[in-house]
């Protein structure tokens, strides 16, 4: 019964977020609001339940001294956060926020590092021996690419700028790169989305249909 | 003893005794005739002009000039000469002043000066070089051609009273010394010219001087007194020398005095502290003082006798105008004032004329009766002697009257020619004058500690610490005055007095008692005061014993001095106990000085009084010689302690003061009597309530004939009220105060006999005996910040009321309603300076001559007698007891000036203030400093605070800032010098040293509204001889002289509350800025210069009317000025508007009443525009502090920009999408109007064009609540065609299998390809593996994704691997679990999998946390791998043990971003040597392709790849269901055993004998969990399974350390392994478990966990026979004929079977593939599940023969009730899978071809567009 309340609510809601089709209207405002609240709701849900208990019962409760300790600090920065909303000790949260920004910044550096830059420079390596065309293709959109994001140029007596010819020439190589790229994420949003919709049709046929 | 009496002044030397000039026929001034010419002798007579020469000029006076500048040029040894008059030289006959000719080697005397005081140069020296440098100005230049005139009358006037006799400079008419104003009913006898005067010399000189000089022979004084000698030389030979310039332009006063030295080496030469020593001993050995006399030396204090006020005091008669007699300020001519002098019409002021004036003045004696000088009683010596002590002790008998002299008249006049000619000569630039060091450093003295007790007497308090009590010096001849002693308080006998005044001989010591001076003057005030003083002694009872005995003993001095003939006569006692020479008479006056002011508080207002008195130099006190005690004495109060001001009625410090000038407090109090200054000034309230005492002031009562005097008995006898005081005083109130007599006789106080009271009230702490340097304004040692109450309170309180020196002076007198006002506390003394207290001043013109020795501007400026200079030359002289006490009128305030000007370096021509200024606070700041304004006048003065002694601010208190309004009205003139208004026009400007006082006083006239001027003389026709005088002088304008006097009643007036911002504005309306000095302008007419004019003139007119209106109020403007100033830095000024406008609205102005109102009644909070309102207010600030312009409109640097076409549009673009708003800086509120409540402010004015009328429409309107508009849709035609495209693109394969186009997916993935190799990764999963899943999408991405995810976890679930979810996305977290419910539901996966029942959690599968932080998430994940999977989402205990990131074999991503599969990239996989298989959405993959390639993990992309990977599950190779078991050990005793029944595994002994090879593996290789410790102290039961229902099987004791092998399900008991092998369980909690470390996942569950092998070798379970019994069911193809059925059954039914079937169908084959292959024992029927059996019925039905007719036969049967619609829902696979992709498609074209329409139309638009503009 509960899941064909799921179900049916659902199927409404589903209906709600069409209707922007017709533009925006108050039930597709509301079908958003719900999911919006619903996920707020569930993601702090998951948070006190994941992450706050857990740690609270293995360092404070349960744990040493130390644990206790060092249970509290992060407790504390995000104590803190909480203060961003308020106006008067929003400075206070700061910092917790240097401490995940400083922190995220310094493990995406590495983890870029060691995680990105040496494996794919690795692989586009080894594919250039292995698969000469695929290799010589990545490799003209890489450096192409990169030769297209470089903006150094000479400037006229006109007081225009404008590149060389061969950086120019490789970089509308690289230029094509890119749009190819961005062509395929275009095109996959697009499935992606076709995809979804074609979900919410069939899930919406299904109830229709009673599937 | 010879003295000089040329050195003398005349009228002391008995030129003007009544044997010469009966003091009953009093001249008979003769109205000046302007149209006789003078005749050429006369203009060349002096320097003075002839109206204000006297009838025998001196001859030797016209070489003045060169005198002077041989002055400098004086060789050293002549250094150190007494003054003439002081060093008995002998009279010079070349020069005749006041009927003595001063000697040409008197006045050759002064050449002899020594330049420098390399050898202590002295200060006359330095002023004779100041003398010199300055070039006398041409009358023609300094004095309008209107006083020239008046002058010529003058001297026509006098040539017609005596024709026969040449008028001589040095000489000052009567009437403009007032003498003949005075009332000789009462002065002392002494004073008159009787018989009991004594005999004077040749010179007329004061017996006792003349014995006092003659007993000290030039020859006997010491070296040192060369610079006296040749201080006074000079003044004597300057004078003679001005006398002598026959060219009238040489008559132009010379300003040098009051300039500063030129040169700075000449003021390191200024005199030191041992300049007064030098002074007395110099005097007398100063051999070449030939030409001074007797009478110039100084006054034997024996003489009992009031021989030097007879004797020069021979007033004119009453009648008699002045100027018949000419010759010297005689005496006489106090004589002659009328007694009843308010009796007399009221003489109308003619417009400030000078000639009008003195025909009033001749008028006005004409009619007063004429009183002989003889008639006016012998000043009361009580005010300088204290009675007591003079009855106590006996005086020294004072010598013989001193040989008077007219070189001493000379010498006077000469200085108070020097002040005229100031007053009138052009003003020169300033020079700076470079202060040395030391003498800055003398200035610069810090103040003295105030008394904490009282915190004004710290205004009063002098540096005590700079002045300390004088070491006595041994050498010193001088120091007879600290011989004095109380006792010589007593009044001393005529013999004592005598005695005293015979010069002792040089060493002499001097006498004991230094209160001898004011002990006697107090006695004799308190012979003459009916009441005694309400404070008696024992207020003071400290004094006589403060006072060392040897230093209480100078009572012969003021008897001698100032003592009538009772007093004399009562106090010879004291005299006759020594007789000081010269130097002891300085000695002595320092002995009082000490005794007086080091153990007297500084109550006096009059030095220590707000910012007036300056303190003494610090330099004084270190150095204690005569000089620096006579300072002390002077004092200015400079060495007083710290003293109360409470202790008003107690001025001793003044002692000094009111000894000289008779206080009336000093009889009151016999400490206090003493103080000369007291007598001088003291206005103290005090002793106005008390009875009026009038004693001390009857000397000068009678010398300035006061007319009040014969109104009042008390005052009557008063010398003072006799000399000026026309007023009443005591008619109104007997408690007048008395001291105050002296001023306001002088200058007719009415004020103060009006208001007696009101000063105690308002300003107690302020001694009244101080108020003569309290108007002097002294200055204040304290700090600007307690100047300023203290200033309140002496201007406004002591001012007013007792007509203080400059206050009477002045020409005008503070009102005394300003004691209420606070801002007129800051009345100065230049306040009452200007005031044009007209009808304060004495009725008569007797007043005049103290006017002209005080103001140089007086008329007698032009035609001064050179002795007029020595009246100020005098002032500046140090020692007051040279003087001859006669001749203490002049002498007092010569002496005072004297001091400063050799302290401070200041020329002696510097002005007299400068040299009043003891205390001027430029202690503290060495003069350098004062590079501007170091001849500053009022930092003489000491106006300035050391505080604020700045060059920037010449203005450094109140009293200047009370001028401040004047900057704004003084003329801008262009030629400033020729100005001498201009010099104290702003505060800001330094007052050179050469500002002219009568200039400043002009300035201050200009400032000084004459309406302001509060006490107005009631009898206005009394005074027009005064009021005409300071018309003259310019003070008060003309028209407003006699309204001020007129309708400024006394108090009647109250100040204007300027306090007010308005009021204050209006103040400072710049239009009132236009005043030129009109001096200026007559000086350039040449030589026809009208003084009258000149001083009449009214300088400024528009201030004169402004103040009428009592918009301006100085005191009021400094007062604000200073808050302001003040606020500099600290508040805004427009806080200090707001301030202003924050008082109550009562006290508000009607405009700002006005304006409040308005403010009130606009609510608006629209911003006011810059109005002219605001500039109104603070001029300068609204620009300065202008709203930052916001403009709205373009800027102009974009107009300034030269743009292309293509930037052109770019900022079009720009500037379309920011748009512009208008209203931004329009009526924008600048800073100062925010600080007003209402930002909108009317204007002040109320004028239409400025009054700014509300901005609402400008104003942002409130936000009101927005009324909720109703939402339309706008529907775009083209977006929602585009909508409708793709939906039904994605809709009608759902409906109609005609748009299904394209194929389904395939089946399986391409070989190689990313997918492949995904699939691969996981196809090669080891049962029991772990594989770590990210799951990391929400709910948005589910529809695409969650297919991918579910075929990942089935997949990983047919390898019998446990897959471990984690989520960086919370509803991702949220929705993994949800991921299982299909899989659960799917029974026919569970039973491939071998699972009879749903999957568990934390069993089968693992949702374990949810990593917050992203990439930080993620990084503590795989740093704390272990941690962060004990717990799963919900809190649980995951019960994995897993070590690392390397315990998964495979790690798995499922998201719909790039980022994330990067973020696992960078992040997880560093740390795994696991492969990353990379499942994303469509929109993810092009930036996750790289690191599916790179990680080598394969990549499935999409909703194709998870149907591909959902049907390649159905094909994929099962593991071993069978193996699958569960990974958490079971309650079973033992996993094994219960797995592989015999009876169970039947048939298949190769799986038993596989599973006992595993249990033997085991056995030998025991597998440990850990250790464990019994933790029980007693022995613990081991049972033989979980539970204590199994048997124990042996007892372990406490403490015995087992192996831990194993845990049942909930791991309550544990099995385990002692040493002996014996194994059992034992209860957990019983346990002390260490897990073992490195413990794999595998490991732990190893034991229990059958490794799965390889599929076709693993033995079979009894779950998988169950399972291959399923195959029975596919036996069942008897329910395949339900096809038919099935068509016939309603749609539902059917397709539940034919859905069924399909997967079914799957499961059959691969049953049936299985049981092929594994030849499953079919026996094994009886296991299988009822509904299995069902469902393969089924199964059975719907997959064999399913064909598409029958389906489509359902459907059509389904839909055929729809009306209306008949088409046929195809059959849809499950969840639509196909249909989606099919929708997919569909939509995929649909887009193309939207997109493809769209980029056509806009291209074609393009080309349509481009075709118009072609």
């Amino acid at each position: 019964m509960s899941d064909q309340i799921g179900l049916w609510a659902g199927f409404v809601l589903t209906l709600m977020v069409f209707s922007y089709l017709l533009g925006d209207n108050f039930l597709y405002r509301l079908a958003i609001y719900v999911f919006v609240g619903l996920a707020a709701g569930f993601v702090t849900m998951v948070t006190v339940q994941s992450v706050l208990i857990p740690w609270i019962s293995a360092t404070i409760i349960s744990g040493g001294v130390q644990n206790r300790i060092l249970g509290v600090i992060p407790l504390v920065l995000g104590l803190l956060l909480l203060l961003k909303a308020t106006a008067r000790f929003n400075r206070l949260g700061n910092l917790g926020m240097a401490f995940i920004v400083g922190i995220g910044t310094a493990i995406a550096m590495v983890g870029a590092i060691s995680g990105t830059l040496v494996p794919l420079a690795n692989a586009t390596a080894t594919t250039v021996g292995t698969d000469a065309l695929n290799g010589f293709i990545l490799v003209l959109g890489v450096v192409t690419t990169l030769i297209y994001f470089q903006y150094l140029a000479r400037r006229s007596a006109g007081g225009q700028t404008r590149r060389g010819l061969v950086i120019r020439a490789v970089g509308a190589v690289g230029q094509g790169f890119i749009v190819v790229t961005l062509g395929a994420l275009y095109g996959g949003a697009i499935l992606s989305g076709l995809v979804v919709f074609s979900d919410r049709i069939a899930f919406i046929l299904q109830r229709i249909t009673g599937g | 003893m010879s003295q000089d009496p040329k050195k003398i002044p005349g009228w002391l030397r008995g030129k003007g005794k009544p044997e010469q000039e009966p003091p009953s026929e009093p001249p008979t001034p003769e109205p000046p005739t302007p149209d006789t010419p003078p005749t050429a002798d006369e203009a060349d007579s002096g320097d003075f002009p002839p109206w204000l020469r006297g009838e025998q000029p001196p001859a030797a006076a016209s070489d003045s000039p060169a005198k002077l500048r041989r002055l400098s040029a004086q060789p050293p040894e002549q250094q150190g000469s007494l003054p003439p008059w002081l060093a008995g030289m002998e009279e010079s006959k070349s020069v005749k002043i006041g009927g003595t000719e001063l000697s040409e080697e008197y006045l050759k005397s002064a050449d002899e000066l020594p330049d420098t005081l390399d050898s202590e140069m002295t200060y006359d020296s330095w002023m004779a070089q100041q003398l010199e440098s300055k070039r006398v100005k041409d009358i023609e230049e300094e004095i309008p051609g209107d006083l020239i005139d008046l002058i010529k009358e003058d001297q026509q006037a006098e040539t017609v009273v005596d024709p026969g006799e040449k008028k001589a400079t040095g000489q000052l008419p009567d009437w403009f010394l007032g003498l003949e104003e005075l009332d000789t009913t009462e002065a002392p006898d002494w004073f008159q010219t009787d018989d009991k005067a004594p005999k004077a010399t040749s010179d007329q000189m004061p017996p006792w001087i003349n014995d006092m000089v003659e007993e000290e022979p030039a020859e006997e004084a010491p070296p040192e007194m060369d610079d006296i000698g040749s201080f006074f030389n000079s003044i004597g030979s300057s004078a003679a020398d001005e006398a002598d310039e026959a060219d009238e332009e040489e008559e132009a006063p010379d300003l040098d005095w009051f300039s500063a030295p030129e040169e700075p080496e000449q003021r390191q030469h200024l005199p030191d502290t041992g300049f007064f020593r030098q002074l007395v001993g110099k005097g007398e050995s100063e051999p070449s003082s030939k030409a001074l006399s007797q009478a110039d030396t100084l006054p034997s204090l024996d003489d009992t006798q009031p021989k030097p006020p007879d004797q020069p005091l021979t007033p004119p008669k009453p009648a008699a105008p002045v100027k018949s007699q000419f010759e010297l300020p005689d005496i006489d001519d106090f004589e002659d004032e009328p007694p009843e002098r308010e009796d007399e019409p009221r003489i109308d002021i003619p417009q400030n004329e000078l000639d009008a004036f003195f025909d009033n003045v001749a008028a006005d004696r004409d009619d007063s009766p004429a009183l002989s000088f003889d008639d006016i009683e012998d000043p009361e010596m009580e005010w300088i002697v204290p009675p007591e002590p003079v009855a106590e002790e006996p005086e020294p008998e004072a010598e013989p009257a001193p040989e008077s002299s007219s070189e001493d008249n000379l010498n006077w006049l000469n200085e108070l020619q020097g002040i005229v000619n100031s007053a009138t000569r052009p003003l020169q630039p300033p020079q700076e004058e470079i202060v040395p060091q030391d003498i800055a450093k003398a200035w610069d003295a810090p103040p003295v500690q105030a008394d904490s007790s009282d915190s004004e007497a710290d205004a009063f308090a002098w540096p005590e610490t700079e002045y300390v009590e004088p070491e006595p010096e041994p050498q010193q001849d001088s120091d007879w005055l600290t011989t004095i002693t109380p006792d010589d308080d007593q009044p001393p006998t005529e013999a004592e007095i005598s005695q005293a005044l015979e010069p002792p001989p040089m060493p002499s010591t001097p006498p004991t008692g230094g209160s001898l001076l004011s002990s006697r003057l107090r006695q004799a005030q308190e012979q003459k005061a009916p009441q005694p003083a309400p404070e008696p002694e024992d207020e003071f009872p400290s004094e006589e014993a403060l006072i060392p005995e040897d230093e209480l003993q100078t009572g012969w001095l003021t008897d001698d001095l100032f003592v009538d003939e009772q007093d004399q006569q009562a106090a010879p006692a004291a005299s006759s106990q020594s007789k000081p020479d010269d130097d002891d008479f300085f000695s002595m006056l320092e002995a009082n000085a000490d005794a007086n002011l080091l153990d007297e508080p500084p109550d006096d207002s009059l030095f220590n009084d707000s910012t007036i008195m300056t303190p003494r130099p610090p330099e004084l006190k270190s150095e204690p010689p005569a000089e620096d005690e006579f300072f002390a004495a002077l004092n200015f109060g400079g060495g007083q302690e710290a003293q109360p001001a409470e202790q008003e009625a107690e001025p001793q410090d003044d002692q000094f003061y009111s000894s000289l000038f008779g206080d009336e407090q000093g009889s009151e109090q016999p400490a206090a009597s003493d103080d000369m200054y007291a007598s001088w000034s003291d206005e103290q309230p005090a002793t106005s309530e008390t009875e009026a005492e009038p004693q001390d002031d009857q000397f000068y009562a009678s010398l300035f004939g006061d007319e009040q005097g014969s109104e009042q008995p008390a005052a009557s006898d008063d010398a003072y009220a006799s000399w000026s005081d026309e007023q009443p005083a005591t008619s109104e109130t007997e408690a007048e105060p008395q001291d105050d007599q002296f001023y306001a006789s002088l200058f007719g106080d009415e004020q103060e006999n009006e208001q007696p009271a009101a000063p105690v009230a308002s300003n107690d702490a302020l001694p009244s005996d101080d108020d003569l340097f309290a108007s002097l304004n002294f200055g204040d040692d304290e700090g600007s910040d307690q100047a300023e109450p203290l200033t309140a309170s002496s201007f406004e309180n002591e001012m007013p009321q007792t007509g203080d020196l400059f206050g009477s002076l002045n020409f005008a007198d503070e009102q005394a309603d300003n004691q209420a006002e606070p801002s007129a506390a800051d009345r100065d003394f230049f306040a009452a300076l200007n005031e044009p207290e007209i009808d304060e001043l004495p009725p008569a013109a007797s007043e005049e001559g103290l006017f002209e020795q005080w103001s140089d501007e007086s008329p007698a400026e032009t035609s001064a007698p050179a002795q007029d200079n020595d009246f100020f030359a005098s002032l500046n002289e140090p020692d007051i007891d040279a003087l001859p006490p006669a001749a203490s009128e002049e002498g007092m305030f010569a002496q005072w000036s004297d001091q400063p000007i050799e302290e401070s370096a200041v020329p002696a021509e510097d002005d007299f203030f400068a040299a009043l200024d003891m205390n001027n606070a430029l202690e503290e700041e060495p003069v350098s400093e004062h590079d501007d304004v170091p001849e500053d006048f009022f930092a003489s003065l000491g106006l300035a605070d050391e505080a604020d002694a700045s060059p920037t601010q010449p203005v450094r208190d109140d009293n200047l800032i009370w001028n401040v309004p004047s900057e704004n009205e003084v003329p801008a003139e262009a030629e400033a010098e020729a100005d001498p208004y201009r010099e104290w026009d702003a505060p800001q400007k330094e007052m050179p040293p050469e500002d002219d006082f009568f200039a400043a006083l002009g300035m201050i006239g200009e400032a000084q509204p004459a309406d302001t001027l509060p006490a107005a003389d009631q009898d206005v026709t009394e005074a027009p001889p005064e009021e005409d005088f300071f018309k003259s002088l310019g003070m008060i304008g003309d028209e407003d002289a006699s309204a001020a006097i007129r309708s400024s009643g006394r108090g009647a007036t109250t100040p204007p509350a300027f306090s007010d911002v308005d009021s204050y504005l209006a103040s400072l309306n710049s239009e009132q800025i236009d005043v030129t000095p009109t001096t200026d302008d007559l000086f350039k007419q040449g030589g026809s210069v009208d003084i009258d004019a000149l001083f009449s003139e009214p300088v400024l007119p528009e201030r004169t009317e402004k103040t009428k209106t009592d918009e301006l109020l100085p005191a009021v403007n400094a007062d604000w000025l200073a808050q302001l100033q003040a606020s500099v830095g600290e508040v805004s000024a427009s806080a200090i508007v707001r301030q202003k406008e924050d008082k109550p609205v009562e006290e508000l102005s009607d405009r700002l009443k006005k304006l409040r109102a308005r403010a009130e009644q606009i609510p608006d909070e629209a911003p006011a525009p810059e109005s002219d309102a605001l500039t109104n207010v603070l001029p300068g600030v609204p620009s300065s502090l202008a709203a930052a312009p916001v403009s709205g409109t373009e800027s102009t640097l974009l107009q300034n920009v030269v743009l292309t076409a293509d930037q052109q549009n770019k900022v079009n673009l720009l500037k379309a999408l920011v748009p512009l708003d208008e209203r931004v800086g329009t009526n924008r509120m600048s800073a100062i109007e925010a600080t007003y409540d209402s930002p909108f402010m009317a204007d002040l004015e109320d004028t239409a064009e400025t009054v700014v009328q509300p901005t609402k429409a400008e104003a942002t309107p409130k936000a009101r609540p927005r009324k909720r508009q109703r939402q339309r849709i706008v529907l775009r035609p083209d977006r929602f065609l585009i909508a409708v495209i793709l939906a039904l693109a994605v809709i009608l394969p759902f409906l109609f299998t005609g748009f299904r186009v394209g194929s389904l997916p395939p089946s399986s993935f391409a070989a190689g390809s990313p997918e492949q190799v995904a699939f691969s990764q996981l196809d090669r999963l080891k049962p029991g593996s772990l594989v770590l899943i990210g799951m990391e999408y929400g709910p948005t991405a589910a529809a695409e994704l969650d297919p991918m995810t579910e075929a990942i976890i089935r997949h990983v679930l047919l390898r019998a691997s446990y897959p471990v979810l984690i989520s960086g996305d919370a509803l991702g977290s949220l929705r993994i679990s949800d991921l299982f419910a299909p899989i659960n539901a799917d029974t026919a996966f569970l039973h491939r999998i071998g699972l009879t029942q749903a999957l568990a959690a934390n069993h089968d599968y693992y949702i374990v946390h949810y990593l917050p932080g992203s990439v930080i998430g993620l990084r503590a994940f795989s740093e704390n791998t272990t941690d962060l999977l004990l717990t799963d989402i919900q809190g649980q205990t995951t019960n994995l043990r897993v070590r690392s990131l390397k315990d998964f074999a495979l790690v798995t991503v499922v998201t719909d971003r790039a980022e994330t599969v990067r973020n696992y990239a960078e992040q997880i996989m560093p740390l795994t040597q696991a492969p990353l298989v990379s499942a994303v959405s469509y929109s993810a993959a092009p930036l996750a392709e790289p690191y599916a390639h790179t990680l080598g993990g394969g990549l499935l992309i999409g909703y194709q790849d998870s149907y591909t990977y959902n049907v390649m599950l159905g094909t994929a190779n099962t593991l071993n269901m069978g193996q699958r078991i569960r990974i958490i050990p079971t309650d079973e005793p033992t996993v094994t055993a219960p797995l592989l029944p015999a009876e169970a595994q039947g048939g298949v002994p190769a799986e038993v004998s596989t599973e006992a090879a595993t249990a033997e593996a085991a056995a030998t290789e025991p597998a440990s969990l850990g250790t464990a410790t019994v933790n029980s102290t007693n022995t613990v039961n081991m049972r033989s399974g979980p539970g204590t229902t199994n048997a124990v099987i042996a007892g372990v004791p406490g403490g015995t350390q087992v192996t831990v092998i194993s845990y049942n399900a909930d791991r309550s008991w544990v099995n385990v392994r002692l040493a002996s092998g014996v194994e059992g369980w034992i209860s957990a909690a019983l346990l002390t478990i260490t897990p073992k470390t490195a413990l794999t996942h595998l490991e732990f569950y190893g034991k229990q966990r059958i490794d799965p092998g390889e599929p076709t070798n693993t033995p079979r379970s009894t779950r998988v026979t169950t399972r291959a019994a399923s195959p029975t069911a596919t036996a069942s193809p008897t329910a395949t004929a339900s096809p038919t059925a099935a068509a016939t059954r309603v749609p539902a039914t059917a397709t539940a079977t034919e859905g069924a079937g399909l997967l079914l169908a799957q499961a059959t084959s691969e049953v049936t593939a299985q049981t092929t292959t594994e030849s499953a024992p079919l026996g094994v029927t009886e296991t299988v599940i009822p509904t299995a059996t069902a469902t393969a019925t089924a199964t059975a039905t719907a997959s064999a023969t399913s064909t598409p007719t029958a389906a489509a036969t359902a459907q059509a049967t389904a839909f055929v009730g729809a009306p209306g619609v008949t088409f046929t829902l195809p059959p849809h696979s499950d969840g639509y899978q196909d249909e989606r992709w099919y929708a997919m498609n569909l939509g995929i074209i649909a887009s193309a071809i939207v997109i493809g329409f769209g980029a056509v139309f806009n291209v074609v638009r393009g080309l349509l567009r481009r075709g118009q503009r072609g």
